[in-house]
């Protein structure tokens, strides 16, 4: 028996020895990130995919020509030469009447014929050369009318629009294409669908969908049509010609669906209706006619383009690229009746990578492991010096919340997006990072007296909400800081209109709220406030509101005695929407203590699955409204805060009220349409055309402060989603830059390497609350 | 008898047609998934959604859908889980995930199960079978969810002894001790249920058995207690429960939607509810046709398995003489 214990014994520290001995190496510092993902790619193919999901190999395993870094300073980027040898040249001085023919180039003589010198050093992670001849043939399986990419219309659909690119990818078929389109109709008919998603429904939703999600109660009109099948069914969404027998009904389905948003949207016309183009087929590279992208050199390629470019957009849309592996590609190609589709990048063997990682394990639904790819320039090229610490990127798919918690807490993941129900245990956290998004909420009122008034029973009263004193007393009594920490999953308070994401100057990254004038606004009516909350100014504010109230002379204003009422429309009948209106509730009866409307005053929940529409007809007292998108266009956003028929803030006549701005030193006085339409129109004065920087920041931050000094609206707080990052790791920054987030992995950097966290592990406890 | 299996098989055959038939024109009903975003070429949808036949009257679909079945096995491919992939390809690369978890899972739950259940059928009425009735109880009561959360958390993230989901097999194997260990949760997530189910039934048929005639006289013939109770009882008490173990060996295919989500194994059961989250049809199509093949074959099985256990019990045999 004791033979036997020593035997065992002796097996046993054999295997220990063996299984200590691993191929990592003794002593060779490594480091790992460890993260999740609820679930794995459908493809990672440059050319087709579309979640975010989807990107996240793509991420590490490709490069763009260009790349956004955090710069210096870590406050914004730099946009540096990747895969491109320097920045690109605007030849479009070299352009003859011949190219400008043959690759569909457009009307402009500068920045439509673009020069970009490949990196050399650039490899497949296999270690081929990858040269101008690949990104020529990548691009033509990309536009290839044959295979019908998804992300084709990367190339013509956006900022930057390769020649012929879409008429390429459209060779050989018929067409329905928007009215205001390039393109020839072939029958000079107009076409109408309901089926076609919407851009300004975020091209997820089209007019059928909404017949079909809200039903006749909403839409009689349109669910009528759509239920006939004379306009095409969901199986067969097919275009209807309009005709003069059926323009009339038309015109009613599409009246109907604007009310719905209030307005006619300036593009919504478009979107529905259609003419028929053909477009002939033509090669890549064809004689006569050819797509503006050729190899102009072994190491170079030029870029014809249909529509003028500035360098920056340019950049901006060659950080992501299009490559993919000829014989990989092709080696994936199957035919699915007369369409060519291709697996590439389904799978560990069907991929080839070009970046600073390639995948080395890859199952599907459990886990994804990309290790450093000893074929990438940047590690020998002496530009990439301490970036890229990264060793190892191990993606394992955890669908729970729950349980990716769990294992973040225990140190086996390194970051974890926070839910709202988390957010009371983290709060604290010092590993707590907020990514914001370009949307603030804010609480937005009625100040029209007449439609107040209107809703006024015996003994309650409304119209004080017409009083820029009340309003302002109720923003400062507003604890923006406890409203986010109780009901959102790590928004931030915020104060103003326009959050940090908006960028004042795409060139340097530089966010508008950070120049001087965007401070400004903040500073003057905020000070160091920046939670906006202070019960004693909001008190005397109510008290003066209420004096002045009470001396009025207008019928339906307030007399002692009253009790201030005030509905708070809200979309459904949710948890969380009461506790909004119960938030706000509380918040007027705390400001309301030690005044004559102590417990005279209220805030209740109204529900209306279409209240926007109610709040911008004088229906509503109150209701949040949300703005955001277009983050490189603060200026932009003032459309939503001054057209009649965009804005919530119902009372706000933006068309009579006037506003004097100093511009220059010289006061300008316009309406508030008129001044949106001088800094935002082509022909307006101030536009970005007519204008330098500097001043239409000037009369960007004059707008915004004196509509918050307004107060028609009370900003909450910016959209932002809370994620904890663990001990292990280090960001580039911890503080938000649009465009580079926190750095990215090019940044991050390690506390400890693998063996130390294990160790530090094994002998501490995390605790990720302080 | 074979006549009743021919029979059976027929009959199975039928169902799977009349289910299946349902289903493809239910799931053909739905909307396509036209999914887009700014920047994204929405047509193209349209256009898949024609190269593979949607725009066909549903009776064509109907007619393509079987042809392809028949002459080539073909279920179609995933458009939204793994692009392009064959939706067979798809279910089978998980299947091995699935099985290996509910394996464990019955092998467990069996000894268990009917071990628990002789006890208590033994010590009736007394402390220990109130204890095992208490905590069979719970074990039916509480969903499977709280009781694959309530052993995550003690066990990993409190003691730290297991861990929290099942390890990646391409990384360590099928067999090595890290993969084991953690399919060890989630097995006993899975068995928790078996367990109680086998020990419930265990116990109300062998308590009848106990109470029997014929074990009084194999008592007064000499057995001893344990004899009489293995040898007379046990058997007679298993022609209810044998079926179901059998039908828990055939469900060894089928995965638990909520377990292998919560413990991350990439099997069946969370390919089945991806397929409902993300609306790849042909998925969930296949999918669903498999969970019917498997659901069909276990109730054959189980009336199969009456006659192996009791040969008293005739199937399909004609009027008796």
């Amino acid at each position: 028996m004791k033979k036997i214990l020593k035997l065992a014994a002796l097996s046993l520290a054999v295997v220990s020895l063996v299984v200590g001995c691993d191929g990592n190496g003794e002593g060779v510092d490594r480091y790992t990130y460890s993260t999740f993902d609820v679930s794995s790619p459908k493809t990672w193919n440059p050319h087709e995919w579309e979640t975010n999901t989807d990107a996240v190999i793509i991420g590490y395993t490709e490069m763009g020509l260009y790349d956004f870094v955090l710069n210096e300073e870590k406050i914004g980027y730099d946009i540096i030469p990747e895969m491109a040898a320097g920045e690109p040249v605007d030849i479009s001085d070299t352009l003859t009447e011949a190219e400008r023919t043959r690759y569909g180039v457009g009307e402009g003589d500068a920045g439509l014929k673009w020069q970009i010198n490949l990196n050399q050093a650039a490899k497949w992670a296999d270690g081929e050369v990858i040269n101008a001849d690949d990104y020529v043939y990548s691009m033509a399986q990309l536009l290839s009318p044959d295979i019908l990419n998804r992300r084709a219309d990367s190339f013509y659909a956006g900022t930057l629009t390769l020649g012929n690119a879409r008429d390429h990818r459209y060779g050989g078929q018929q067409v329905y294409l928007n009215l205001s389109d390039d393109g020839e109709s072939i029958d000079g008919k107009t076409y109408f669908s309901m089926f076609k998603t919407l851009a300004f429904l975020s091209y997820t939703e089209s007019m059928a969908d909404y017949y079909l999600e809200y039903g006749a109660d909403y839409f009689p009109i349109g669910v009528a049509a759509f239920e006939s099948g004379d306009y095409g069914t969901v199986d067969d969404p097919s275009m209807i010609e309009v005709t003069d027998e059926n323009s009339a009904a038309i015109i009613e389905i599409v009246t109907e669906f604007e009310s719905l948003f209030g307005v006619a949207y300036p593009q919504f016309s478009d979107e529905i209706f259609f003419k028929l183009c053909e477009f002939p087929a033509f090669a890549f590279d064809g004689a006569e006619r050819a797509v503006g992208l050729v190899k102009s050199g072994d190491y170079q390629i030029t870029l014809y383009l249909a529509a003028p470019i500035t360098e920056f957009y340019l950049k901006y849309n060659l950080s992501s690229n299009w490559l993919v592996k000829e014989s990989l590609y092709e080696a994936g190609k199957s035919e699915v009746s007369g369409l060519t589709k291709t697996n590439y990048g389904t799978a560990l063997n069907n991929y080839m990578a070009f970046g600073p990682y390639k995948l080395s394990q890859y199952q599907l639904d459990k886990l994804i492991v990309l290790e450093k790819n000893d074929n990438w320039y940047g590690y020998s090229d002496g530009n990439h010096n301490g970036q890229f610490q990264t060793d190892i990127i191990r993606i394992t798919i955890v669908p729970e919340h729950a349980t990716a918690l769990q294992m973040f807490e225990k140190g086996e993941i390194d970051d974890i997006g926070l839910q709202a129900s988390d957010m009371n245990k983290y709060k604290n956290s010092s590993n707590l990072l907020f990514t914001p998004e370009s949307y603030t909420r804010k609480i937005t009122f009625s100040t029209d007296w007449n439609s107040l008034a209107s809703r006024q029973e015996a003994g309650i009263n409304k119209t004080i909400l017409t009083n820029i004193k009340f309003r302002e007393a109720f923003s400062w009594a507003l604890d923006r800081e406890d409203f986010t920490q109780s009901l959102t999953s790590g928004s931030i308070p915020y104060v103003v209109p326009i959050n940090e994401l908006y960028v004042a100057d795409p060139e340097t990254g530089v966010a508008y709220r950070n120049t001087e004038q965007g401070q400004s606004v903040v500073d003057e009516v905020f000070g160091d406030n920046e939670n906006g909350y202070d019960i004693a100014k909001a008190r005397a504010l109510l008290i003066e509101a209420y004096n002045e109230e009470i001396a009025s002379s207008k019928a339906g204003h307030l007399v002692s005695g009253d009790e201030v009422k005030l509905t708070f429309w809200v979309f459904g009948e949710d948890a969380i929407y009461t506790n909004y209106a119960s938030f706000f509730d509380t918040a007027l009866k705390a400001l309301a203590v030690g005044t004559p409307l102590e417990g005279k005053i209220s805030v209740e929940k109204q529900v209306d699955e279409d209240y926007p529409d109610r709040m911008m007809n004088g229906g509503a007292d109150m209701c949040f409204s949300t703005w955001g998108g277009a983050t490189m266009d603060p200026f932009g956003i003032m459309q939503v805060y001054t057209d009649p028929d965009l804005k919530y803030e119902y009372g706000f006549d933006t068309e009579n009220e006037r506003l004097t701005i100093n511009v220059g030193g010289t006061d300008v006085t316009n309406t508030w349409v008129d001044w949106n339409y001088e800094l935002n129109d082509g022909n307006g004065d101030y536009s970005a055309s007519k204008a330098d920087l500097e001043t239409r920041l000037d009369i960007l931050s004059a707008m915004e402060l004196a509509l918050v000094q307004k107060w028609v609206f009370a900003s909450i707080y910016a959209y932002s989603n809370a994620s904890l990052y663990s001990y292990k790791i280090q960001f580039g920054t911890n503080d938000y830059v649009n465009l580079v987030a926190y750095g990215g992995i090019r940044f991050m950097t390690f506390n400890y390497d693998d063996a130390e966290w294990d160790n530090y592990l094994k002998n501490n406890t995390l605790d990720y609350t302080k | 008898m074979g006549k009743y299996i021919i029979k059976r098989l027929y009959l199975m055959v039928l169902s799977l047609f009349v289910i299946m038939t349902f289903l493809f024109i239910l799931i053909r009903l739905l909307p396509f998934h036209v999914a887009g975003a700014p920047g994204a070429d929405n047509d193209y949808a349209l256009i898949l959604r024609e190269a593979y036949g949607y725009n066909e009257p549903i009776l064509v679909q109907y007619g393509i859908f079987l042809w392809n079945i028949i002459t080539k096995f073909d279920w179609g491919v995933s458009m939204q889980i793994s692009w392009l992939t064959p939706v067979s390809k798809v279910l089978f690369d998980r299947l091995p995930s699935t099985m290996y978890v509910n394996l464990f899972a019955i092998l467990i739950s069996i000894p268990i199960g009917l071990g628990l259940g002789i006890f208590a059928a033994l010590r009736k009425n007394k402390i220990e079978d109130q204890i095992i009735s208490v905590g069979v109880m719970l074990a039916i009561s509480v969903p499977s969810f709280v009781t694959a959360f309530l052993l995550q958390y003690i066990f990993y993230s409190k003691l730290g002894w297991l861990p929290a989901i099942m390890t990646a097999t391409d990384e360590s194997g099928w067999f090595s001790w890290d993969t084991i260990k953690s399919i060890i949760l989630p097995v006993f997530s899975l068995a928790v249920g078996s367990i109680a189910g086998f020990t419930r039934y265990t116990r109300a048929e062998l308590t009848e058995v106990l109470t029997s005639d014929f074990m009084l006289l194999a008592r007064a013939k000499g057995l001893t207690r344990t004899q009489a109770t293995i040898n007379h009882a046990l058997r007679n008490s298993m022609v209810p429960i044998f079926p179901m173990i059998v039908g828990e060996f055939i469900s060894i295919l089928g995965g638990s939607l909520i377990i292998e989500n919560i413990f991350a194994v990439p099997g069946v059961g969370k390919l089945y509810l991806t397929s409902i989250q993300k609306l790849d049809y042909d998925v969930f199509m296949f999918v669903s046709m498999f969970y019917v093949v498997i659901g069909l074959v276990a109730a054959l099985m189980v009336d199969l398995s009456y006659g192996i256990v009791d040969p008293r019990i005739r199937i399909g045999g004609g009027k008796a003489e």
